[in-house]
């Protein structure tokens, strides 16, 4: 259980660091995304999350931190960790609506001076790739 | 994460040919110093106190299977081959 946090985490704070120091443009861990962890429990199948300290670990390098979530489920631990801060803006697009977590409506905005850096885009289910497409571009351009 | 998901992923890295056009990397373990950046120090030491446990009052209230075993060990296997292909291109 440990040794699978440390490396799932250990991989996803690696490809930050190679992005950082310019080493990468893309940086991807296959077994990373951990996005429903919380900094106190467990959640749907995360324990560790790993994209939270990834993040953590760019902003030591840049200023501002874009983090877009194409998971059907909403992307809670990363939001709720960033909600305050206008330094990380979150972006999720979901299935809403009785489904896991539960959270995301499209009025979460974030708080304080995270306000309007927080942004869910919640969706029922059964769209299709050009719709989705569609969607997802139009959002990503509007930002 | 399933174990099925990152056999999935693997075989779809191999067949589309991904590998070749990627540097692969060893990942280190991240410390508890890492860890504790976001999380709380007591829950990183109850995540570490279980995996050394078989209470099943444990098992039972978190999701923690024995799938989690098998995942460790694939995804070392994955790795291992990923940079064995590697080293033969």
């Amino acid at each position: 259980m440990m040794n699978f946090s440390q490396m799932s985490t250990g991989a996803t704070i690696d490809c930050a660091r190679l992005i950082s120091s310019m080493d990468a443009d893309i940086a991807i861990n296959w077994s990373g995304g951990l996005h429903h962890a919380k900094k106190l429990e467990a959640s749907g199948f995360c324990y560790v999350n790993d994209i939270v300290l990834g993040i953590l670990e760019l902003l030591k390098t840049f200023n501002r931190v874009l983090y877009i979530d194409v998971d059907v489920h909403h992307g809670d631990g990363v939001e709720e960790a960033f909600f305050l801060t206008n330094r990380v803006m979150t972006l999720s697009y979901h299935r809403y609506g009785d489904f896991f977590p539960g959270t995301g409506s499209i009025t979460d905005l974030g708080e304080g001076d995270g306000k309007y850096y927080a942004v869910n885009v919640p969706m029922k289910k059964g769209i299709d790739d050009d719709n989705y497409l569609r969607v997802f571009k139009s959002v990503k351009y509007t930002l | 994460m399933k174990p099925i998901r990152i056999k999935m992923a693997h075989q779809l890295i191999v067949n589309y040919g991904l590998y070749r056009k990627m540097n692969i990397y060893e990942p280190h373990l991240a410390t508890f110093n890492e860890m504790t950046g976001f999380h709380s120090l007591d829950y990183i030491n109850y995540i570490d106190s279980i995996s050394n446990k078989s209470d099943t009052n444990i098992v039972k209230q978190c999701i923690i299977i024995y799938t989690l075993f098998i995942y460790n060990n694939l995804i070392k296997i994955i790795l291992v081959r990923l940079i064995v292909l590697f080293l033969q291109e």
